[in-house]
């Protein structure tokens, strides 16, 4: 358990199915009690590189890293991980006690041990008096609970967790969140969880790893990715973009040490003219880039007010969607280019109407260049 | 209000068309009357006589042993075949799977004629042991098919989980898999062992003349006349039939209210 190793550590492991590659070539790097997401879409191999931790697959190539050792061919009976399935797979012709009791059962500990653990376990996840139940008589909240309780008692080094909050409704989904959080910060295990859902993505993780195709786009901090989406998908994928192709026309001198080797340039962007943005070192002019601007990032002023922000392109407002607390525009720019623009709501500021001219504002910083 | 009485009868009528010949047969074994299609009035005689007689009791006895023995047998082979099935199988294993059900569909005339020369050449006597294996083989598609339904119901996470918390995969099978199919195995095994009391042509070719079984019995004891007493056998049988496929039934309903 000491620091310098890694809870799991995944080098060059490809998985294919008949002639379908689900994994082509993953390496990561799952640190000691990090909550770590695997993020993408369905058939990104996401769950395939989950079931190869739990040993559910084995890799036709690459080495799996358990702890530091080697589990790519041990069975998932042997390996110290253990996972919350989908669905939670309670097994429903037995209590809720001895669900939970199972695993201590397997590895023949003393009854009494047994009974100890799965209590504790049970009072883990605030269930200690529903032990006696079938799982059908539970709520999908206590359900996913038990299934939480059912793995952690057998004490793994790394917990997996399969769409663990897919089955839920969307209230219960906000409160299991903080309650994941807070069990993962309580019992100091890595926790690495697949998701297709983005924002839960976002909320839960330390760190995220995006997959596409079987392959990692980015791995990163929630914000990193969110804010430095490093590919066009990732940026697609993670929160809501405009995606605008453009050449980059010059690349400023200027250093700007603090950004960490980007450069100030001046972008040609199809619909928006010229506009100015930060580049990675080694951009150069007449380079193609997709710029990344998100909604949130662009601030709408009237037409024929005082200009704020450096980039600003005249447009027309073509729908308005409020939403409470925010408020989402569709503009068309003068040489008709449609951008996403949200607004949080004020009451000092009304709702702009369709058909209105608006000039379309934002900062450098705010867009960011995105790879193919 | 109209169409709705109308589409009654018509339920109605079809019912009627089902079950009037087996509610005649059930009257007529409480008719006091021997011979005819005369009422003669209310009586348990028939019944009554079935019970001492030796010929009925002992051609009973052999059915219930059959049937016991074949669905003991079928029920283990069928749930043994369902379970070592893939869970998620490919098209051309699924073809495959058609040779468990063809069965089924086989005239079983010629299943019949095929055991007799099967028994033949292998010189197997043809009696207890003959009908053992023939009714095995005419169950184990029924067991076959009930117990791989409830398979197909069942979550292949289950095994996965209990895998994953340290079981063996024969312990999975033993401790998740095959408790959660025990309603479709007992509902298998009853309804095994109700068709293999009710075969009347399989037995009639391969039992021989020493073993005689319940069918047999009643078929030999119509070449002269239909005697009160074979309506009384027959509705007994018919019972008998009913409540094990409605117990069948129930079995496979109560599993579904457990799993979801």
């Amino acid at each position: 358990m000491s620091a310098a190793v890694p809870s799991i550590e995944l080098k060059g492991v490809r998985k294919r199915f008949g002639s379908a590659v689900a994994v082509d070539g993953v390496d990561l790097t799952i640190g000691d009690g990090e909550f770590f997401a695997l993020l993408g879409p369905s058939g990104c191999g996401k769950t395939t590189l989950l079931r190869m931790i739990a040993g559910f697959e084995f890799p036709d190539s690459g080495r799996v890293l358990v702890e530091g050792k080697d589990v790519a061919r041990v069975p998932p009976n042997e390996r110290p991980v253990n996972m919350v399935f989908q669905h939670y797979a309670l097994f429903p012709h037995m209590t809720v006690a001895d669900n939970v009791a199972f695993g201590l059962r397997m590895k023949r500990l003393p009854q009494d041990e047994v009974v100890d653990r799965a209590a504790e376990g049970l009072r883990t996840v605030r269930l200690e008096s529903l032990g006696g139940r079938y799982p059908h008589q539970l709520s999908g909240g206590q359900q996913q609970r038990v299934a939480l309780a059912r793995a952690l008692v057998n004490r793994p080094e790394v917990l997996l967790l399969d769409e663990p909050l897919a089955a839920l409704d969307e209230r219960l989904r906000q409160d299991m969140r903080v309650e994941l959080k807070a069990l993962q910060a309580k019992v100091g295990i890595s926790f690495v969880f697949v998701t297709h859902d983005q924002e839960e993505a976002l909320a839960l993780a330390d760190r995220i790893a995006v997959m596409r195709a079987g392959r990692i786009e980015q791995v990163g901090t929630p914000q990193e990715v969110y804010e430095a989406p490093a590919t066009r998908f990732v940026a697609d994928f993670v929160g809501v973009s405009n995606l605008l192709p453009g050449a980059v026309v010059e690349v400023e001198p200027l250093l700007m040490e603090a950004e960490g080797g980007t450069r100030r340039a001046l972008l040609e962007v199809g619909g928006l003219g010229r506009v100015s943005a930060f580049l990675m070192n080694g951009a150069r002019a007449g380079d193609s880039v997709t710029l990344c601007l998100r909604p949130e990032r662009i601030h709408l002023a009237s037409d024929g007010s005082e200009a704020e922000l450096e980039n600003r392109v005249p447009g027309i407002v073509q729908s308005t969607v409020f939403l409470g607390g925010e408020v989402r525009y569709r503009v068309m720019t003068a040489s008709g280019r449609e951008l996403d623009a949200h607004e949080i709501s004020s009451p000092l500021r009304p709702v702009r109407r369709p058909g209105e001219r608006v000039l379309v504002q934002w900062r450098a910083e705010d867009a960011r260049p995105v790879r193919e | 209000m109209r169409r709705i009485s109308l589409l009654a009868a018509a339920g109605w009528t079809t019912l009627a068309f089902l079950y009037l010949p087996i509610l005649v047969l059930v009257v007529f074994s409480f008719n006091s009357s021997k011979y005819g299609a005369s009422w003669g009035g209310f009586t348990w005689d028939w019944y009554a006589k079935l019970f001492s007689d030796h010929k009925i009791l002992s051609s009973t006895w052999n059915s219930l042993v059959v049937a016991a023995l074949s669905a003991a047998l079928s029920t283990a082979m069928g749930t043994f075949a369902a379970v070592a099935r893939g869970r998620q199988p490919t098209a051309a294993e699924r073809a495959k799977e058609a040779f468990f059900y063809i069965p089924l569909i086989i005239p079983e005339l010629m299943l019949a004629v095929g055991f007799l020369l099967f028994f033949g050449t292998l010189k197997v006597d043809l009696g207890l042991w003959a009908l053992v294996i023939a009714h095995t083989t005419l169950n184990l598609p029924i067991v076959w098919l009930i117990v791989k339904a409830r398979l197909e119901k069942l979550d292949p996470r289950l095994e996965d989980a209990a895998v994953d918390l340290g079981a063996t995969r024969w312990q999975a099978l033993l401790r998740i898999t095959l408790p959660l199919l025990a309603p479709a195995v007992a509902a298998g095994g009853l309804m095994a062992f109700i068709i293999s009391v009710d075969c009347f042509l399989i037995s009639f070719f391969v039992a021989g003349p020493s073993t005689t079984t319940l069918p047999i019995q009643i078929y030999s004891m119509l070449k002269y006349a239909i005697s009160p007493e074979v309506n009384a056998l027959s509705t007994l049988l018919f019972l008998a039939s009913l409540a094990a496929v409605v117990a069948a039934w129930l079995l496979q309903g109560g599993e579904d209210a457990a799993i979801h």
